[in-house]
């Protein structure tokens, strides 16, 4: 251990402050924050936080949404260069530096990691399969550059926020809500406690299909117990990304070989099995700085200086059979996924309604990263992640509204402040009710009426809960009032309801509110959005003012 | 025929027999394990740790019931109103808003009661409930008021001392949204009071014996833990299903579950919410009248403006009060008021109960 | 080094091995770019909470100057509510008579049945019924409209009954839609035009139309004694009003001979509601009045109009409140005069004389009529 303290040998403050602690410092900092926005993006917290920043920092998401838009970049994607500066730079710090769902397959992999130094360094060598990556980057490129942007499901920053937010908020605020339930129960104020929670003030919130993506989450964590690292090396095309930019990188890991004795101990905690000790592959190095604290001979160093060119491999590891296998495929896989045909303006699903400000369905496609931010930013719950059936492949994960679990909020425009590529265009309330230079409020879908199960119309009972929360003004749900004598001879005044087309912005409350609970007697379907041409319903909206 | 003799296997092994004690302690624990559970499952139900469940209801939990007490408190015995009036002064047919003078009417509309101080006494916890049913802006007439809202928190922790404000409501719509657009949570936010959202973990089972409905109904309990005095502060709407939302309706924002199933008997779920709660207090804002698309509102064309804040201990001769000078519609009352009668002590006629001051 | 309790490998479940560094060189520039990194990181997050007011809340809610600034009337209609009727019970059925309003019983008598139900429309609604002509009916000043069908044998009869709020809009509808050259009998208080298929009345405000699927002099007949009927309950004309009278009882003109200008009378916006009286024989003398709320209303009225005369009037002599002026262009002679609330006077006379003649006449109606 360090005693002396002349320049260059280690000290206490040196120790307590080299560079890996400064790693580890950084990560959690960056983690935490990460958790942070997730938690501050609420419709009670959310106030001018730039909660989206790490998003628009993940380059591969810059890059590619602007591929699939004409090269066209929305709003802060532009952040983005911070990071791609900075692995020209330095290489791919940003996987063992700042990203959050590494940080997370890191303490996963340390944590569990049980192996014995032998293990851990045949653990950490370099395997073939690491080019994966490379390919599905490819893949995911072509697609966008065509028009459908699916880097959303591997990227890791979207991944780690959809998981955030549809599995881990609901989950801890369960957890808080019976802690808060039993502090109750003994008297205690538990306000502190539910404050914590991500979504607090309402119902506890539920997403259909999270269970699938939780899945996900436990296999790709869960895999650091065989490989370490498994998600970073194998699969994740943010990681390519940066391991193709890190060729250019001026500062990397040095291996003086006159020191070195090829004891392989730099292997030991190699994050991104990166050969540092032979010649180290700047496409797959993490910058952890592990492997300097790990060698006995001071051998490695990060530096630009003296650097020895022979010790270094900056190409991927990617052979030019795969490359042009990857290539095929993804030239193919967008029309095979564009032909899929269920997601089309002839033929598309009546659940498929889109939050409000979204674009039409086909740049919506071009522009959604998968990253759930909105569904987490909603205050009523009615944002899910789409499953199979609304629509299809191309929209697993993105954003739809389910009015059976909640309903869009009349002023509320949260879903667009937060989306960071533009697939909900950020709106403002004026636009959103079409006031001022706005001439007709944003509809998502239209409501329609199943008269067969509307207790009025069909079963002679008063109800009309639809009519008294309908927002518009004036009302987009009528009512014919007349007296009858139901069969019980119990004299009756029945508010008989019907649509007004024009005046229905698709908002969804008529649908939650009603009370046939499980196939509601008045539902809002995707025809009619204002968004599409395509999927219009009426000719023109006829005028409601008086005179 | 000679039985031939097997071979001894392994002659150098010695076995290790259980020793009686171990024997006899296994045996003894494994009878008595098997017995206590034989007792626990067959005793019938009434034993003492019998957990015989032949119907499958025991093992359902018990429910526990939250009941109100009765907040209401006498009032002072010179005083003849049963409510008060406040009228105030218009210029150009707009109401001056200005803190001092909403706070005037208040005081005044309560005066004519006895005054605030009569019926909150220090130390007290008060729950002062708002319409916040909508993320309306404050002047279209769906949402209380905050400007009154905040004069009448500031009169009851300044005037009449009481230890803790506390707002609540359990709105159709987003609650921090409600609360917010609406003005209501940053006025009682300004005003010192505390804003109580209705969790999941916020509700309790209410009983309310001799209610047509609701005699055991899901209710935002938690704000009503631990208060000694409850005031409603409602807006005067106009409403297609049960003609007029006034101060009775407003307690329907303390209902959680299914509550969309009551529109099948609006009336007779607003008179059971008469005799739900009978708070210390009611006060109407009657400042901007809601006379058409009600109860949503949305257009300012749909408010008209009014002049008075009534405050009334008989929600029931209120309410009828209101429904003929705000909402301007004669005595063709809605049936929840005559059913509100017949229900609770409430009386429709208003005639000599009134004390109305003017400016 | 004490030896640990050594767990298989499958009884592990946290790493625990310690930490060890085996590196001996640390460089003062990694020492410095760790201190500098670890302080920008703060800085960082330092930023990011200040960001906290950087939103414009305007963008998040709605002013509401502009949704005032927006607000509309909504024209929607609310259909009428519909009252429950008990069907089959025998007080019902007993009582149950033909639901006809306020029309009277005698429609339904005599053979004659209603058809379906009395039906009635505001102005708002009206047209349902008579789409087209509705226009004309509320310029009128149309309220309200009653709609009964009677059928006897194989003739069907449909009986608009307008409520037009005040006599002079039924009469000015009445004009209106009667066949120029078609007859006037007063009957009663009621005007009444026959036609082959009913015809057309007027009651104080009311104004009725018959109409019918074939021509048949029973009709004719009905329709008069419902008229009649009708006019019978409406009681003393007390809706006719007094100008009507002067004209029609006092200067003895006929129905045909009275006619009624609701707006732009001499073509001046400010002019509203004048009578006018045409002698048979000439048709260019015409009696003129006008009765104002009060004294002092008829007063500006009567300025008001002089102020505009003397452009196109040669003025031949001026009292206070009477007026003898000379047409500048047509040459022929009016008077404009006032006498209490009336505002009256005669034009079109060729010769002052006969101007002054009739304005006597007229005024000396006017002022019995005020001294009464």
């Amino acid at each position: 251990m360090a005693t002396t303290n002349t320049s260059g040998e280690m000290t206490k403050q040196k120790k307590f402050l080299r560079i890996t602690n400064v790693r580890i410092f950084s990560q959690v900092f960056f983690f935490s924050f990460f958790v942070i926005m997730v938690w501050l993006t609420w419709t009670s917290r959310l106030e001018g936080y730039p909660v989206s920043r790490i998003l628009e920092m993940d380059p591969l998401v810059m890059v590619a949404t602007m591929l699939a838009n004409g090269g066209f970049v929305y709003r802060y994607l532009g952040w983005g260069l911070i990071v791609f500066a900075l692995t020209l730079l330095f290489g791919r710090v940003f996987c063992n530096w700042i990203c959050p769902y590494g940080t997370l397959h890191q303490f996963i992999g340390w944590l569990f990691n049980i192996g014995n130094g032998k293990v851990r360094i045949s653990s950490n060598e370099y395997k073939n399969i690491y080019y994966l990556k490379y390919m599905i980057l490819i893949v995911m490129l072509i697609m966008a550059a065509f028009g459908s942007l699916q880097i959303g499901l591997l990227d890791p920053i979207c991944l780690m926020y959809r998981t955030m937010a549809t599995v881990v908020a609901p989950a801890t605020d369960m957890a808080i809500s019976e802690l808060s339930v039993a502090g109750t129960a003994l008297g205690a104020d538990t306000k502190v406690l539910d404050d914590l929670k991500f979504a607090p003030g309402v119902k506890s919130r539920v997403f259909v299909g999270s269970f699938w993506i939780g899945v996900m989450i436990l296999g790709l964590v869960g895999m650091n117990v065989v490989i370490p690292r498994f998600f970073c090396r194998v699969l994740c095309p943010l990681g390519a990304f940066m391991g193709v930019l890190a060729r250019f990188s001026i500062f990397r890991i040095n291996r003086d070989v006159h020191k070195c004795t090829d004891c392989n101990l730099c292997l030991t905690r190699c994050e991104g099995a990166a050969d540092p000790m032979g010649q180290v592959r700047l496409s797959e190095c993490f910058s952890c700085m592990n492997c300097i604290d790990d060698c006995p001979e001071d051998a490695l160093s990060f530096t630009m200086f003296n650097l020895d060119t022979k010790q270094v491999v900056s190409k991927p590891d990617l052979s030019r059979r795969q490359f042009v296998f990857a290539s095929v495929t993804g030239v193919l896989a967008f029309p095979f996924v564009k032909n899929h045909g269920v997601n089309t303006d002839d033929n598309f699903s009546p659940l498929l309604m889109r939050p409000p400000g979204s674009v039409e369905e086909s740049a919506f496609l071009a522009k959604c990263i998968k990253c759930d931010q909105c569904i987490n930013a909603c205050p009523t719950n009615v944002l899910q992640p789409a499953t199979w059936e609304e629509g299809g492949l191309e929209s697993i994960w993105t954003p739809v509204m389910n009015f059976t679990l909640g309903f869009c909020q009349l002023k509320c425009t949260l879903c667009s402040e937060v989306c960071p590529t533009g697939a909900i265009r950020k709106i403002t309330v004026e636009e959103k009710l079409g006031k001022g230079q706005y001439e007709h409020p944003i509809q998502l879908g239209t409501a329609f009426f199943d008269k067969g199960r509307c207790l009025p119309h069909a079963m002679e009972i008063p109800c009309v809960v639809c009519e008294e929360v309908c927002p518009t003004s004036p009302k987009a749900i009528q009512t014919k009032d007349f007296e009858t004598k139901d069969v019980y001879g119990n004299i009756v005044i029945l508010n008989q309801p019907f649509m007004v087309p024009d005046l229905c912005i698709g908002c969804g409350i008529c649908e939650h509110e009603c009370p046939i609970k499980d196939s509601r007697a008045v539902y809002v379907t995707a025809v009619g959005e204002s968004r599409s041409h395509e999927r219009k319903m009426l000719l023109k909206f006829r005028d409601y003012a008086e005179g | 025929m000679a039985k031939k003799e097997k071979p001894i296997q392994k002659p150098d092994y010695v076995k290790a027999p259980m020793d009686r004690r171990t024997f006899l302690t296994r045996t003894a624990a494994v009878a008595g394990v098997t017995a206590g559970l034989g007792y626990v499952s067959f005793a019938p139900k009434g034993a003492p740790g019998s957990l015989k469940d032949m119907t499958g209801r025991r093992s359902e939990p018990a429910e526990t019931f939250f009941e109100l007490p009765d907040f209401s408190v006498e009032k002072p015995s010179s005083i003849a109103a049963d409510i008060g009036i406040a009228r105030g002064e218009r210029s150009d047919g707009v109401l001056d808003f200005s803190e001092d003078r909403i706070r005037n009417m208040v005081l005044k509309a309560t005066d004519s009661l006895g005054g605030l101080t009569h019926y909150i006494k220090p130390g007290d916890v008060v729950l002062v409930k708002p319409n916040v049913a909508f993320d309306r802006s404050p002047n279209l007439g769906a949402t209380s008021n905050p400007v009154i809202l905040e004069q009448l928190i500031r009169i009851i922790l300044a005037d009449c001392k009481a230890s803790e404000v506390r707002v609540a409501d359990n709105p159709i719509e987003s609650a921090p949204d409600c609360f917010r657009k609406s003005g209501v949570g940053p006025a009682a936010g300004k005003s010192g009071a505390r804003v109580y959202l209705p969790d999941d973990n916020a509700f309790q089972t209410l009983k309310t014996p001799g209610a047509a409905l609701i005699e055991e109904w899901t209710f935002f309990a938690r704000p009503f833990i631990g208060v000694d005095k409850v005031i409603g502060l409602s807006p005067v709407k106009d409403h297609n299903l049960c003609s007029a939302s006034m101060s009775i309706k407003n307690w329907y924002g303390l209902l959680g579950g299914a509550r969309s199933q009551f529109h099948q008997d609006i009336h007779g779920i607003i008179s059971d919410l008469a005799m739900m709660i009978k708070p210390t207090m009611s006060i109407i804002d009657g400042t901007s009248v809601m006379i058409s698309n009600g109860p949503t509102g949305g257009d300012p064309s749909n408010v008209v403006q009014g002049d008075v804040i009534v405050a009334g201990l008989d929600a029931v001769a209120m309410d009828s009060w209101v429904f003929e000078y705000c909402l301007k519609r004669g005595k063709e009352y809605p049936d929840y008021l005559f059913q509100a009668e017949t229900k609770t002590t409430g009386k429709m006629d208003w005639s000599g109960r009134t004390d109305e001051i003017v400016g | 080094m004490a030896k640990k309790k050594k767990k298989s490998k499958g009884q592990k479940i946290f790493n625990d091995r310690p930490r060890k560094i085996f590196r001996h060189y640390i460089g003062t520039s990694e020492f410095i770019f760790s201190a500098a990194f670890t302080i920008f990181v703060v800085v960082m997050g330092v930023w990011f909470f200040a960001q906290k007011t950087n939103y414009d809340p305007g963008e998040r809610d709605i002013s509401y100057e502009l949704m005032l600034a927006e607000s509309v009337v909504d024209n929607l209609w609310e259909p009428p509510f519909v009252y429950w009727r008990e069907p089959g019970s025998e007080v019902a059925e007993a009582a149950m008579g033909p639901e006809i309003g306020i029309y009277p019983d005698v429609a339904v008598s005599d053979g004659w049945t209603q058809v379906g139900r009395l039906k009635e429309f505001t102005s708002k609604t009206v047209y349902e019924k008579v789409d087209g002509q509705e226009g004309q009916y509320n310029s009128f000043g149309m309220q309200f409209m009653y709609f009964l069908t009677i059928t006897k044998g194989e003739i069907e009869v449909n009986i608009e009954l307008y409520d037009m709020g005040e006599f002079e809009n039924s009469l000015g509808v009445y004009s209106a839609q009667r066949t120029d050259g078609s007859s006037v009998e007063q009957i009663g208080s009621a005007f009444v035009t026959r036609t082959a298929v009913g015809g057309l009345a007027i009651v104080n405000q009311f104004y009725f139309k018959f109409s019918a699927n074939i021509e048949d002099p029973s009709i004719t007949a009905h329709a008069l004694k419902v008229i009649q009927a009708f006019a019978d309950e409406q009681g003393e004309a007390g809706a006719v009003p007094a100008v009507f009278g002067i004209l029609n009882d006092g200067l003895g003109f006929g129905f045909e001979q009275i006619g009624y200008q609701k707006s732009d009378v001499f073509q001046y916006d400010f002019a509203k509601e004048f009578w006018f009286g045409n002698p048979v024989g000439d048709s260019k003398l015409k009696y003129f009045l006008h009765e104002e709320p009060g004294e002092s209303a008829a007063s500006s009225l009567f300025g008001q109009i002089m102020e505009e005369h003397e452009f196109e009037y040669d003025i031949i002599s001026q009292e206070e409140s009477d007026v003898m002026m000379k047409h500048d262009f047509l040459k022929t002679f009016n008077t404009m005069n006032k006498l209490g609330s009336f505002v009256y006077g005669v034009e079109g006379a060729k010769t002052q004389d006969e101007a002054e003649a009739a304005l006597n006449k007229l005024k000396s109606l006017i002022s019995e009529r005020t001294s009464q």
